[in-house]
């Protein structure tokens, strides 16, 4: 109960030690990674979609429909790369 | 309901022809050559499925690089079947797409691709949360320490954590555009810590404690439970670096939810 | 209408283009002279994060409208009160010169199918999207623009034409009219019928903005893409229009295959010509 305490207390201590923490502008370039030894990743992808939104001005001008077909569910992309290597951890 | 019943049941009739393809019985309702009407009618169908599947693809890129095209789009076809959007902003749109992914039986041979989902949905969550600005401690130096146990403490919105039993973070990073899908891992449980940064959302991986910890504080319960929660591992250095991330944005003493 | 709203009118005689994503950084890094920028209400309707701060960043520099392709005024589902909450809330934080919508129907059953679908113009049609219309301005506390759609089928039921439908819908509501010029062309082309019928039947005075776009043609028809520069037909039209109307704010839109910044310039850049040469006359002050 005690150390528990002390954990506590010295967890507190560190943030006022903090004081007030950063303010984000939400329009920051790309900044670099926030502090931390641990990797942090930037993203790429652009963000909010102009086409998330109803309008057919956004829909395909496909000349057909597509009818289902059996290699609809083979998974064909990257995934392939992976391989059956992918595991969970043996815990 | 609905003061306009006519209307009603035609918008019903309407949706079912072009999302249900039962479009022959709703041509006798439309003006002019019935032919031309059901090819006109196509196009609705087909901007329909565009719509949604579209919405679906831009919340959920690395699924669909993971999955092909061909695949992605069916998958969400029968996923926009069974669950269509319930409101009209589609960027929303999406949230169950995950659950699906888990329990559809073509994705069985991958089975971290429903985590790889919620990872997305994570990200695409925390890229819209509300902005909000990190708190201020200097208040926390006059909490005494009998009531420090007491303290909760609210996040920045755009927080989410993903738990895996995968390494999903390594899936996430390889399948980012410019790269070739090589995952650096193939092992790994990965517990990911979501946040938005200014603009743009990071990530970054979390020991299991950490991970547990923020867990705990993410569910609302008292620093003291938290503590309690992660045994004799310090805590102190997790919070620490919530805080000098900016993401601990409210704390409150005593009262059952933070402010 | 409430104080705190100060709209910014968008340019009369100064075309506007569509605000979309991949323009950002081209357009603040130029600031080009434009008469306003439109931007889809839904797409700006997050909590907060860069959509919104982009947002209030060209607010600074434009007159924005939102254009909501979400209201559903004509569905017979209740209107959706989150979705107004957040259009409310973004008019709070935008303050827009102008916020429309369209005269269609996106939901039935509590499902939305993500597109513009039209409706029968009968008087059932009528008194329900009046109402609906009245409410939300009521929610808004200002007057909405209602757009005419394109429309690829027509419905046996409808008793009235749809420039009429539009004009009416108007004298009941209070509400005013987005001309979309390329809208009556792809109708027309498609149903054999006279794309000026819409012109004569809307009256002068109640039309706030105008939109151009392009589109595709297909086997089945012309598909309202905004995909395309402004087809010769379509200006044309449009010259008329504004012969007609006087001056009024005229928005150049592009969603598909989004070309480059100088593109969307060049063809506001058209408009503004044709707006030049209007007279001012017929139209009374908004």
């Amino acid at each position: 109960m005690n150390s528990k305490r002390a954990l506590i207390r010295s967890a507190v201590a560190g943030l006022v030690a903090a004081g007030l923490g950063q303010a984000p502008s939400a329009i920051a370039s790309d900044g670099a990674a926030p502090a931390g030894k641990e990797k942090c990743y930037g993203i790429a992808k652009a963000g909010q979609n102009d086409c998330g939104t109803a309008t057919h001005a956004c829909a395909g001008l496909a000349k057909k429909d597509n009818a289902p077909d059996e290699w609809k569910y083979v998974p064909k992309g990257t995934c392939t790369k992976l391989g059956g290597k992918l595991k969970p951890p043996g815990k | 309901m609905s003061g306009a019943p006519g209307l009603a049941a035609m918008q019903r009739e309407f949706a079912a022809a072009v999302t249900a393809g039962d479009a022959d019985a709703f041509v006798a309702h439309l003006a002019g050559d019935p032919g031309r009407a059901l090819r006109r009618l196509a196009i609705y169908r087909r901007a329909i499925a565009a719509n949604r599947c579209g919405a679906l693809r831009a919340a959920y890129p690395v699924v669909a690089r993971l999955v092909g095209d061909a695949f992605f789009d069916e998958a969400a076809r029968r996923f926009t079947h069974a669950s269509p959007p319930r409101e009209a902003d589609l960027n929303r749109y999406g949230a169950g797409l995950p659950a699906f992914l888990a329990g559809y039986p073509p994705a069985a041979a991958l089975p971290w691709l429903a985590d790889v989902a919620r990872l997305e949905w994570a990200w695409h969550e925390s890229l819209m949360a509300a902005d909000a600005s990190p708190a201020d401690f200097a208040a926390l130096a006059g909490v005494s320490g009998e009531a420090q146990p007491a303290l909760r403490f609210a996040l920045h919105p755009s927080v989410r954590l993903v738990r895996s039993a995968w390494p999903v973070l390594a899936i996430w990073e390889a399948n980012q555009e410019g790269r070739d899908g090589t995952a650096a891992r193939d092992e790994g449980a990965d517990d990911i810590l979501v946040w938005r940064d200014g603009a743009r959302v990071r990530l970054a991986l979390l020991g299991a404690p950490e991970a547990g910890f923020l867990e705990a504080i993410m569910a609302g319960v008292t620093l003291g439970e938290a503590a309690d929660r992660a045994g004799q591992w310090d805590f102190a250095p997790a919070l620490a670096r919530l805080a000098g991330l900016g993401l601990i944005a409210g704390f409150h003493a005593g009262d059952p939810r933070p402010a | 209408m409430p104080a705190r709203f100060a709209p910014r009118a968008p340019h009369p005689a100064k075309a506007g283009i569509g605000l979309r994503t991949a323009h950002f950084e081209a357009l603040a890094a130029r600031s080009p002279a434009l008469g306003f920028l439109e931007v889809h209400s839904e797409n700006y309707f997050a909590d907060g994060g860069p959509a919104i701060a982009w947002l209030e960043r060209f607010r600074r520099d434009y007159a924005v409208s939102l254009h909501g392709v979400g209201a559903s005024l004509g569905s017979a589902d209740p209107l959706d009160a989150a979705h107004l909450d957040r259009l409310a809330r973004l008019c709070e934080r935008i303050e827009p010169a102008l916020v429309s919508e369209h005269l269609c129907w996106s939901s039935a059953g509590g499902a939305h199918l993500g597109e513009l679908l039209p409706l029968p113009y009968t008087e059932e049609s009528l008194r329900h999207v009046a109402t609906r219309v009245t409410a939300i301005q009521e929610r808004l506390g200002r007057p909405i623009l209602v757009e005419n759609v394109t429309a690829y089928v027509r419905f046996a039921s409808s008793t009235v034409p749809e420039g009429e439908f539009i004009a009416e819908l108007a004298r009941r509501t209070g509400c005013r009219v987005l001309l979309d010029v390329n809208n009556a062309w792809v109708n027309a082309v498609n149903h054999g019928t006279d794309a000026r019928a819409i012109l004569r039947a809307i009256d002068p005075a109640t039309v706030g903005e105008i939109h151009l776009a392009g589109f595709a043609a297909t086997e089945d028809g012309l598909v309202d893409t905004h995909g395309a520069r402004v087809a010769a037909d379509v200006w044309a039209l449009y010259a008329e229009a504004v012969s007609l109307l006087g001056p009024v704010p005229t928005l150049v839109e592009w969603d598909t295959d989004l070309p480059a910044l100088e593109v969307l310039l060049d063809e506001a850049a058209r408009a503004d010509a044709i707006l030049a040469g209007a007279r001012p006359a017929r139209r009374v002050a908004a």
